[in-house]
């Protein structure tokens, strides 16, 4: 389980988490929502060791995670799909993939299985350019080289931004296959409505650095209050 | 035909080491974005490792495998004991190396003098090549540099290494939160181009006066050659070394070599004017 207690942490002295503390459920999706600036890309960042939190903890199955380097992160079997993708431009799928596999130290030819099955798309276009790819393709790029390491916690920053709706939609509808066919806990931060509700079990409101209230999805859907309350709609 | 055909073949050995210095300067920068300006005195201890190899009595071959150990050992000690404590400062990492470079020189000139020293040719024939005769020693040197070359693109474009670490100068923080340890990585590198600047000084040593000035002599036209082959691309660095450094060499059998250094750095100049990411850098995008 990701336990997050008490944690403080910004940029310099500006200090977006304030106090925050939450417990991811292992082997469900969770969907942290809020406006922009609230503090959810910080959350995700701090986890990942990214940011270096003023004070408080996060811990792993137990153990401390605060603080450490971002690669001892990664090899605890947590996985990041950061805001803007961040793909390799300049590799292939293929190469972007194989990096994946040799920083998380497994054999690429094992998990390429589960991986095309997945995305088949990255199988047809193995050898082409990652930077030629359309917006969608280089998230679901960038979501099948986190999957290489077959994490635990899949932690997803804002997957749907700048994504054409009907992409999103194939997105959504395979995490969910994933999330289904796997035991591992998804982390969305995210603020369109239709992904959160399509593929989140449970959901977290944050604003102002906190943790504010928590729901199940299936009441989001006949009582939306709370999406009108911290999201504006 | 003789009259240009060993003035070209001159100006291609000097090209082939410039590359290879200008190699293990482009891994350091590329990867660290140190521009490292002891880069010079790494290549000039590899020369010494060299003379000093026949001193003791273990012969070329013996210099040419020490050369690197030593000075890729010495490139891990400045990596661990100065360089990973300013990373992201670019100019303090000038600076420091500058100083090192200084306390480098100032070490060799208190241990073996300010005076020149020799390494002899491990052989001094000279083998026919169509209507001309050309000493075989630098055709070894132009034959094992090439192969070092051709080492280093395939490690970089072929292996997992190499992959990593052209992650690592794409995206330093995307590869770290995939698992790759960047430090480590940033270390390797750091080595490697400490080694083959080591050996390139030692391959060279042979044929040129062994001095602890020699370094500064590689250094401004490795730098010169980045700035004109374009930082990022390796084979910039092929380009700009071509360039650089074949234009120098030529230049002096018609120019003294002071006017041909003139001629080079205005060639340099103009270059980077006309294309500032240089002659391979200006052409993407």
């Amino acid at each position: 389980m990701l336990e997050i207690s008490n944690l403080t942490a910004g940029y310099g002295q500006s200090m977006i988490l304030q106090d925050c503390s939450l417990s991811i459920k292992t082997g469900r999706v969770s969907a942290l929502v809020g406006r922009n600036g609230m503090g959810k890309t910080t959350l995700l960042k701090s986890i990942m060791g990214l940011i270096t939190p003023a004070s408080g903890n996060i811990t792993l199955n137990g153990a401390d995670i605060t603080g450490a380097k971002p690669h001892i992160i990664a090899g605890q079997r947590i996985g990041y799909v950061p805001q803007g993708r961040e793909i390799f431009d300049d590799f292939t799928v293929y190469e972007n993939l194989r990096l994946a596999a040799i920083a998380a130290k497994v054999d690429l030819k094992a998990r390429l299985a589960d991986i095309y099955h997945w995305f088949p798309i990255l199988k047809q276009r193995a050898d082409q350019k990652a930077g030629s790819f359309s917006g969608g393709q280089q998230q679901i790029l960038a979501i099948a080289r986190a999957m290489i390491a077959q994490p635990e916690i899949l932690l997803l920053d804002e997957p749907s931004e700048g994504i054409q709706p009907s992409i999103v939609q194939d997105i959504a509808k395979t995490l969910k296959k994933i999330s289904d066919e796997s035991d591992m806990t998804i982390l969305l931060v995210e603020q369109n409505v239709d992904m959160i509700l399509d593929l989140a079990e449970d959901i977290y409101f944050i604003e102002n650095g906190q943790i504010q209230a928590e729901t199940a999805a299936s009441k989001l859907t006949t009582d939306p209050a709370l999406l009108h309350q911290f999201l504006g709609i | 035909m003789i009259e240009i055909a060993i003035p070209l073949m001159d100006a291609l050995s000097h090209v082939l080491i410039l590359i290879l210095v200008a190699l293990g300067l482009m891994i350091i920068f590329g990867l660290m974005g140190v521009i490292n300006m002891a880069h010079g005195e790494l290549f000039m201890i590899g020369a010494y490792v060299m003379v000093m190899a026949q001193q003791w009595g273990i012969g070329y071959v013996g210099g040419l495998i020490l050369a690197p150990i030593i000075v890729g050992f010495l490139g891990w000690v400045i990596e661990r004991g100065l360089i990973c404590h300013i990373y992201h400062r670019p100019i303090d990492t000038i600076l420091a190396t500058w100083g090192l470079s200084i306390a480098l020189k100032q070490a060799v000139v208190l241990t073996f003098g300010p005076e020149a020293q020799s390494a002899p040719l491990p052989f001094d024939m000279r083998v026919g090549i169509g209507v001309f005769e050309y000493p075989l020693y630098r055709l070894m040197v132009m034959g094992a540099s090439i192969l070092l070359i051709c080492m280093c693109f395939w490690v970089f474009k072929k292996t997992d290494f190499g992959l990593a670490a052209r992650a690592v100068i794409a995206r330093p923080q995307t590869s770290e939160i995939l698992g790759l340890n960047t430090a480590k990585i940033n270390r390797t590198s750091f080595v490697a181009g400490a080694a083959l600047a080591g050996i390139a000084g030692a391959l060279i040593a042979p044929t040129i006066s062994v001095d602890p000035q020699m370094g500064l002599g590689y250094l401004v036209p490795g730098f010169l050659s980045l700035l004109v082959g374009g930082v990022g691309a390796l084979s910039g660095v092929i380009v700009g070394g071509a360039a650089v450094g074949g234009s120098g060499s030529l230049l002096t059998n018609w120019i003294s070599p002071v006017a041909s250094q003139i001629v080079v750095f205005l060639m340099a100049l103009v270059i980077i004017r006309m294309r500032p990411n240089g002659l391979i850098g200006g052409r993407k995008k």
